[in-house]
């Protein structure tokens, strides 16, 4: 979020508390890989060690989320697919869990003094897209990852390829950014505007926060499907 | 985080060409999608459909016959950055259009600097009045009771490609690119009573 003219290149020997200071944001990738704070000096390195944590897959997503430009993301389709899994399956649980219905209660809030008109259409917007993400997120926990873990284990289902999911993964962030523009340009929300704010910080890291995620599946699932694929069709 | 995010779509009717550079852009960090389009369909009409932030153009399909009113001619606001891909001799001029060139000549290497440099500036277009016009306000309203395009034309007797111009011309003033979104707009704007679309 804030501009940075410095771009900061992680290697194992990094120090995580650094990285921290650095990007603020890489605390959500922590808890994705169930690292634990309290890390006092440790480098990148050590925590992964410590915590099981695939260090490879680790470095490239924290250097994705920090400096996209200075990644080669072809070199993302060499991640461990496991480790991609853990982390994309923790961060649906985030969202659905988490995320959304803590979006929803600070947006009932500071709908509390609104015209009925504005809350009722507004929650139905938020409604809906709420179930719109717990759909797309179904539909990746249930059918795609089985999928892939099936083909980890050299198992070939039938009636279900990579394309099927590239051709059905629709982005989830645009009404996201719809809300934000709506609250921010066309709606004039009576009430307290700190709240108001504070919803509205949340609503842009969550934009982000789903853009990225889908952009790893984009750029990391599908190149590492498709390279699995091809091997068991040789096979 | 970063919000730099490219759209980027390429107008080359070499499927070859087009391939090779959708190949090589396809890896930068920064690009969103990437679209390809071909020539079986008016090039205006299909960039309309998305909302680029680079389009790469062959001039030959952007018509070389335009010497000024290049983006009025694809439909583009100011803040889009057209890129010529050129793989013969142009008169300088005509490039002159064009925020970057890149012939096929360039290495991938190449592609990516000349990219690059155009992602880091975010152009702003400001020749636009956002407010919505009356008519598109009309149009507004027939689209969130959620008639369809043909439905919609009918109603204010104008044609099909009339109402996809008038909506995609809504969408971009208002910034707002969901359905459910614009009722929202129509809504809180008393454009339309709630009880007249079925939530
Ligand atoms: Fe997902
Ligand atoms: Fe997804």
């Amino acid at each position: 979020m804030l501009a940075r003219s410095v771009a900061l290149s992680i290697n194992a020997d990094t120090k995580l508390s650094d990285l921290i200071d650095y990007d603020c944001h890489l605390l959500l990738v922590l808890n994705r890989f169930n690292i634990p704070l309290g890390f006092g000096d440790k480098t990148v390195h050590e925590v992964c060690t410590a915590n099981h944590v695939d260090m490879d897959c680790f470095i490239s997503i924290a250097q994705y989320l920090t400096n996209p430009d200075i990644v080669d993301t072809a070199t993302f389709a060499r991640l461990n697919p496991v480790s991609i899994l853990t982390y994309l399956r923790n961060s649906h649980d985030y969202f659905l869990k988490r995320r959304l219905p803590d979006l929803r209660e600070k947006l009932e809030d500071i709908l509390k003094n609104a015209e009925e008109n504005h809350k009722v259409s507004i929650l139905k917007f938020f409604n809906d897209y709420s179930d719109e993400v717990h759909e797309h997120m179904a539909y990746e926990n249930n059918t795609v990852f089985p999928y892939i873990e099936k083909l980890l284990k050299g198992k070939r289902s039938d009636g279900f390829s990579i394309n099927e999911f590239v051709s059905n993964h629709s982005d989830i962030d645009e009404k996201i950014t719809d809300l934000k523009h709506l609250i921010v340009k066309y709606v004039a929300l009576p009430g307290d505007e700190y709240k108001i704010t504070n919803f509205l910080f949340d609503l842009f890291l969550s934009e982000e926060d789903l853009y990225t995620h889908c952009f790893i599946e984009n750029k990391a699932l599908v190149p590492i499907m498709r390279k699995i694929e091809k091997q068991l069709n040789k096979a | 985080m970063q919000t730099n995010r490219q759209r980027i779509v390429i107008a080359e009717s070499s499927q070859m060409l087009r391939k090779g550079l959708v190949q090589s852009i396809n890896q930068l960090p920064y690009v969103d999608k990437v679209v390809e389009l071909d020539d079986k369909q008016p090039i205006p009409e299909q960039l309309a459909d998305y909302r680029p932030t680079i389009v790469i153009i062959n001039p030959l399909l952007a018509g070389t016959g335009i010497t000024a009113g290049l983006r009025e001619f694809l439909n583009l606001d100011n803040s889009v950055h057209l890129v010529a891909l050129v793989y013969t001799l142009f008169d300088q001029q005509y490039l002159q259009l064009y925020d970057a060139v890149i012939t096929i000549n360039d290495t991938q290497a190449d592609i990516a600097n000349k990219l690059k440099s155009l992602s880091n500036i975010k152009k702003i277009d400001t020749t636009e009045n956002e407010e919505l016009s009356d008519r598109e306000k009309e149009i507004l309203v027939t689209l969130v009771k959620g008639l369809s395009n043909k439905e919609i034309a009918d109603y204010h007797n104008i044609s099909i490609h009339t109402v996809i111009t008038h909506r995609r011309n809504i969408t971009r003033k208002l910034n707002i690119h969901s359905p459910s979104g614009l009722t929202v707009y129509a809504i809180v704007n008393n454009l339309v009573d709630l009880n007249d679309i079925k939530l």
